[in-house]
């Protein structure tokens, strides 16, 4: 079956380079060459998933005459790690890469918006050539389908540090988030390309944007999961390149659909629309380019070099072309309207934009830092979590101010009356709060400024929902209870985007407290002796050995923990040995509330009766985690469809008589 | 075997990029309401946020007009 997978991504990639310029041609006026085209991407689609799926069944078979088969399975791994294994290599994952491009440029084609129709062919023209770049590369470079001249009777498994339930999602869902920001960048090209100047490209490509960011949200805070859990040092963000190369297009993506309401509301940042949904699918390559071309050290690389030429040629290619297009339709982009006030809706969303863009600009700096030193220095010296943090910490309480201060603001210019009137309440809450942060020991003056500042966020937000169901409730002459679920219902957009805002404050409450207030202590026990941090208290009683078959030991121990002298439960740090790897990988184990966190890890150990263990308490740290979840909903609410029948759209004579009545 | 089912996915795909080019007959556009929903959805998302920022004072009568006749005129173009 290997060769049938060859065949298909060789079928992919002429389908791919047929596909562009019969969008082409076929966009002035050959509707028959457009649906060729049309159809030659869900051909494409259709060919690479057969691939894939090949793949995917020689790995759940463990059929190891493919070579990348025996180089990432072997036959004692779990079903799901052997379907995993997929995009645990360079091969499978570009090979994914490709597949959810296909599939998403085959559903991209056939939207159904009669405002985009004469952008599709553009925009098909733009996705089947970044499909046909990564149909090259899996045809030509990668080859996933090789098969190996002598068939070993055991595969060199899968690395037991990807052997966690978080990274069966974490890739996965980067994954998606990377490959659909290229729809909203095609549509955004197209749209210049036509010479379009109107927002319709916005709305089409809003639920790709959308949808992106959700899963680059949900990909960047399980891969911080997975850190916490499985490496074993207590963290969940390192600034390693390759995390950094994730959390740079989320920080783009989130300008880009700030930007993308003003443009649709005011008619303004045209240009911030174009240039930052350009940068976040640039920054994609960039990841993409950093993880493969092995010029940067990760934990995370492929460390593959041969492949960084390709990427690099087709990033100069992208952002010429964006480029040109930008400059040459620059009256385009002009704002119908100017910021009239320091003091609005818009100069809030401006700022934000800097905030972002800096931010993202920062963290690209201390990425490519390594490089740039070789290249003034002729040494390569890296910025490890100190430079980060210093850059980062300030722009990203810039930015949770923002988000609390935005929605407060009125459009064009606010007034002192208003101003007053929409910042009182939250100004006091935050007071409040301050106030009682201060009187319980909160007294690091970094700790308190961002909980304040997360605390402002929270009570803007909670204030503006409480306010917006108040309107309803009075027009309406319904109880404050439905008032609030019209207001959900009727403004899913904005609500569901106040949830997300709720959802940052909760990730700032976690990484406030998980990184000022943790308290760590290394202890090295003998059998029946105690050891304490904080409240808690472990007693050892001695380390035991357990086999999983031929190629798996794992050393572990099951610790006493007590609080205050109550005892809470037993925790099983582990150490796991397996026949593939030379390092052992740990399995920490944690006992967890939404106060704190009590994080063990065995280190080590000098026979059965004496071991080394790491303690951590990281407080509130599961914050983070149950703000993903607000941050999953918030997202689903803004992008979930209206349902409603076609006629009760109001006409715009209705809509006047609305706005006479002052409603 | 492999070349048997190679064929197949020639033939699919020749047969899927081929079909248009020779049986393809542009049908006049009929107004279809799921079209025209998709747009006016996102339109009336925006006017519906316009139309609380006016009650909650964030926005004066004359620029939620504006901002009316911005996305309505959006709304009429499609």
């Amino acid at each position: 079956m290997a060769e049938v997978g060859t065949f298909a991504l060789w079928i992919t990639l002429l389908l791919s380079l047929y596909a562009i310029p019969a969008f082409l041609i076929g966009r002035s006026g050959d509707a028959r060459l457009v649906e060729s085209a049309k159809n030659a991407v869900l051909a494409a689609a259709t060919m690479v998933t057969v691939a894939a799926g090949i793949l995917l069944q020689r790995l759940i078979v463990t059929d190891f005459s493919l070579a990348y088969v025996a180089n990432h399975t072997s036959t004692d791994l779990p079903l799901a790690y052997r379907i995993s294994a997929f995009w645990a290599g360079q091969e499978g994952s570009l090979l994914l890469w490709l597949w959810l491009m296909a599939i998403m440029a085959a559903v991209a084609v056939r939207t159904r918006r009669s405002d985009v129709q004469n952008l599709v062919p553009y925009v098909g023209a733009i996705l089947s050539a970044v499909m046909a770049f990564f149909a090259l590369l899996t045809t030509f470079v990668t080859k996933p389908f090789v098969l190996l001249a002598t068939v070993p009777e055991q595969g060199a498994s899968l690395n037991p540090l990807l052997q966690n339930p978080g990274m069966i999602i974490h890739p996965t869902t980067l994954f998606i988030g990377y490959v659909g920001l290229a729809v909203p960048f095609a549509y955004a090209m197209a749209t210049l390309w036509q010479r379009r100047s109107d927002d319709a490209w916005l709305q089409a490509a809003r639920p790709w944007t959308l949808g992106a960011w959700l899963f680059l949200s949900v990909g960047i805070i399980y891969g911080a999961q997975w850190a916490y859990v499985e490496l074993g040092w207590g963290g969940y963000w390192a600034w390693d390149p390759v995390e950094n190369a994730s959390l740079m297009p989320w920080l783009i993506a989130t300008a880009f659909f700030h930007s993308a309401i003003m443009q649709e509301k005011r008619g303004i940042m045209k240009g911030w629309c174009v240039g930052l949904i350009t940068g976040a699918f640039w920054l994609t390559l960039f990841g993409t380019y950093i993880t493969r071309s092995g010029v940067l050290k990760s934990v995370h690389a492929f460390s593959d070099t041969y492949l960084g030429v390709y990427f690099l040629t087709a990033m100069l290619l992208t952002l010429a072309g964006a480029i040109y297009l930008m400059v040459s339709r620059r009256k385009l982009l002009q704002p119908e309207v100017q910021i009239e006030s320091i003091v609005s809706k818009e100069a809030s969303f401006l700022a934000g934009n800097l905030v972002f863009t800096a931010a993202a600009c920062a963290i690209l700096f201390g990425t490519m830092y390594p490089l740039i030193s070789e290249v003034l220095q002729g040494a390569s010296v890296s910025v490890g979590p100190p430079f980060f943090n210093k850059v980062f910490v300030p722009f990203g309480l810039a930015a949770v101010l923002l988000a609390g201060l935005a929605p407060l603001l009125a459009w064009r210019k606010s007034s002192t009356e208003n101003m007053r009137r929409h910042l009182l309440l939250p100004a006091v809450g935050t007071l409040l709060i301050a106030a009682l942060l201060a009187a319980f020991g909160v007294r690091n003056p970094g700790a308190l400024i961002a909980s304040a500042t997360a605390a402002f966020t929270a009570c803007s937000v909670i204030f503006e929902i409480a306010r917006g169901a108040g309107v309803h409730a009075k027009t309406g002459g319904t109880s404050y209870v439905a008032a609030f679920g019209r207001l959900f219902s009727r403004n899913r957009r904005r609500y569901g985007a106040y949830l997300v805002h709720l959802s940052v404050v909760m990730l700032i409450v976690g990484i406030v407290g998980s990184s000022v207030y943790s308290v760590s202590s290394e202890v090295a026990l003998n059998r029946g002796e105690s050891a304490q941090l904080g409240e808690y208290t472990i007693t050892f009683s001695g380390l035991k050995e357990m086999r999983d078959g031929d190629t798996k030991a794992i050393v572990y121990t099951d610790l006493a923990v007590s609080k205050n002298g109550r005892p809470v439960g037993t925790v099983r740090p582990e150490k796991m040995f397996t026949a593939y790897s030379e390092e052992p990988t740990s399995e920490v184990s944690i006992l967890g509330s939404l106060a704190e966190d009590f994080y063990v890890a065995l280190s080590g150990w000098n026979g059965p009766d004496q071991g080394m263990f790491k303690l951590i308490i990281n407080p509130l740290v599961a914050w983070l985690w149950l703000g993903e979840y607000l941050l999953v909903v918030g997202t689903l609410v803004a992008v979930w469809p209206r349902k409603r029948p076609i006629a009760s759209v109001q006409p715009q004579k209705s809509q006047e008589t609305t706005v006479a009545s002052g409603v | 075997m492999a070349m048997a089912v190679n064929l197949v996915l020639m033939v699919f795909a020749l047969a899927l990029v081929g079909y248009p080019l020779l049986r393809y007959k542009e049908q006049p556009e009929p107004v279809q309401a799921a079209k025209l929903q998709q747009v006016a959805d996102s339109v009336e998302a925006a006017l519906a946020e316009a139309e609380l920022d006016q009650a909650l004072g964030k926005v004066n009568a004359e620029d939620y007009r504006t901002m009316q006749k911005r996305l309505g005129s959006g709304k009429q173009k499609k």
